[in-house]
């Protein structure tokens, strides 16, 4: 799955450790997803589109290998 | 992300006090066959055997005690950090904890394997001891790792 994190963040002009205290997580996994490296819970991504005001589809996409 | 069956966080010091000492004094203790003459006291046994004796089933026995004691701070210990939330803990976190008690699971079954068909004799019986506290150490050092690697990965990030 890919996202795009870290645009929206740029957009919204905050940083990881801002992200992730917003929805009560630990910088490392903003960083992890932002990496691709760590696909987030239904949970976690309505949290981080409702911080960026967006649907999770506008955020969150399939990828190839999904 | 609601973790469920976990410690809190303030356990993990807790079991580091516990373990780094009982590792130390195990490390001498295993290596000069040494035990602490005042452990010597009378438990209760549910079953208790040695090879020319005959057997007793729940009753008093003497033993002494510094293998049991120093087994029991190192599982405690080893849980205790192994168990317990970190300082952020979030859904992140506990599939880094899952990974790595799989990855130690199938490490530690490997040697093991790998041991039961090299080893024999008391050997083997030493390492069946070492076993006992290896899975979690495994864990541990694997576990521990990651959450370095990831702290080392955000500071070159804003």
């Amino acid at each position: 799955m890919k996202n795009n994190i870290r645009v929206e963040r740029a957009i919204k002009n905050i940083t990881q450790d801002e992200l992730a205290k917003l929805i009560g997580v630990s910088r490392q996994t903003i960083n992890a997803m932002e990496a691709n490296k760590y696909v987030p819970s239904t949970v976690l991504s309505l949290k981080i589109a409702k911080v960026f005001d967006k649907k999770v589809e506008d955020i969150f996409s399939l990828d190839e290998n999904d | 992300m609601k973790t469920r069956f976990l410690f809190p966080h303030s356990f993990k010091r807790m079991g580091w006090i516990m373990l780094v000492p009982a590792c130390i004094v195990g490390f001498f203790v295993y290596t000069l066959d040494y035990q602490f003459p005042f452990l010597d006291v009378k438990v209760f046994a549910v079953l208790d055997s040695f090879v020319f004796s005959t057997s007793k089933k729940f009753a008093m026995t003497t033993n002494n005690i510094t293998d049991e004691l120093l087994g029991i701070f190192i599982i405690v210990g080893s849980l205790f950090i192994a168990c317990s939330k970190e300082k952020t803990e979030d859904e992140f976190i506990a599939q880094s904890r899952l990974e790595s008690l799989l990855w130690a699971t199938y490490i530690n079954y490997s040697l093991l394997l790998f041991a039961m068909i090299f080893v024999y004799g008391m050997d083997f019986f030493s390492i069946l001891i070492f076993n006992m506290f290896t899975h979690l150490l495994i864990f541990l050092i694997r576990f521990n790792y990651i959450l370095y690697k990831n702290n080392k990965a955000i500071q070159y990030e804003k």
